[in-house]
């Protein structure tokens, strides 16, 4: 997912563990990103005001992705 | 629309392909972050090298035009996070930062909790000189980093005492009716490092 859509959408993140919706793995059974260390993943705008600004700029719609940095509030993490 | 998790990038594409860019991408607009703490804390989830202008407007918004080609750049786009900063209220959770205006371009911790600077360049640095610093530091980051586990990332931090206060409410939707379910409790008032 990270790095497939670099130059076509635009991705917007906002902070609030997401990655586990309804009926999605548990943190026990996840392992690491497939993406190797210093490799390009999603451009992403954390920001409402800077992202719309880009889409009104380049046209290109917005992918909405609500995500948070935290799992069980442990920080650092998809 | 609402994209699952599955088939997510073929509808992309498809979207693309009827609302293709009107402007060039190589000039699309600079990210940023609310604060430095949710900077710090995106660029550890993501493990990417995290740069921090720190000026007032005045003094940034040169560097903030010129850096779009930079940050645009098919060497570095997808590769860093960029974060503007006018005071550094938050100066102490990353070592070697410096008071003075300036970029540095900064390691964000295990937990995204601190950060240290792996360089310092002045807010007047060309474009040229900037793109070079950011390819050391990827390098660097890359090789001296060790990639995350999902899973024994969040037991450690649980072992550790982590709690990242956000904004948002904890938990999940597992049962999807709209609402957190609350299981387990609350783990608020554990000791241990705490990111407020």
């Amino acid at each position: 997912m990270k790095n497939a859509f670099l130059t076509t959408m635009l991705a917007l993140v906002v902070t609030g563990c997401s990655a586990f919706g309804q009926g999605g793995p548990r943190p026990q059974n996840l392992g690491a990103s497939d993406l190797p260390l210093g490799e390009p993943g999603i451009h992403w705008y954390t920001r409402w005001d800077t992202a719309q600004a880009e889409a009104k700029r380049s046209g290109r719609p917005i992918m909405f992705v609500a995500a948070a940095t935290q799992c069980h509030g442990v920080s650092g993490v998809f | 629309m609402v994209l699952g998790r599955f088939g997510a990038a073929s509808r992309m594409r498809e979207f693309a392909a009827i609302y293709p860019a009107k402007e060039s991408t190589a000039q699309a607009l600079v990210p940023d972050f609310f604060s430095l703490r949710q900077a710090l804390n995106v660029a550890s989830a993501d493990q990417r090298v995290l740069v921090v202008i720190h000026g007032s407007d005045d003094q940034t918004k040169p560097l903030r035009e010129s850096l779009q080609a930079v940050c645009n750049d098919p060497s570095l786009i997808g590769r860093f996070h960029y974060d503007f900063e006018k005071s550094l209220k938050e100066q102490k959770t990353i070592r070697g930062l410096k008071a003075a205006a300036g970029i540095a371009i900064v390691r964000s911790d295990e937990f995204g909790l601190n950060g240290d600077v792996m360089a310092h360049l002045p807010l007047d640095a060309e474009p040229a000189t900037i793109k070079r610093a950011l390819l050391t530091a990827n390098k660097e980051y890359a090789r001296t980093t060790e990639q995350k586990v999902y899973s024994s990332h969040v037991a450690k931090g649980t072992q550790l005492g982590v709690y990242f206060e956000g904004n948002v409410e904890y938990g999940e939707d597992r049962d999807g009716d709209g609402e957190i379910d609350h299981r387990g409790g609350s783990r608020g008032q554990r000791s241990g490092q705490r990111g407020r």
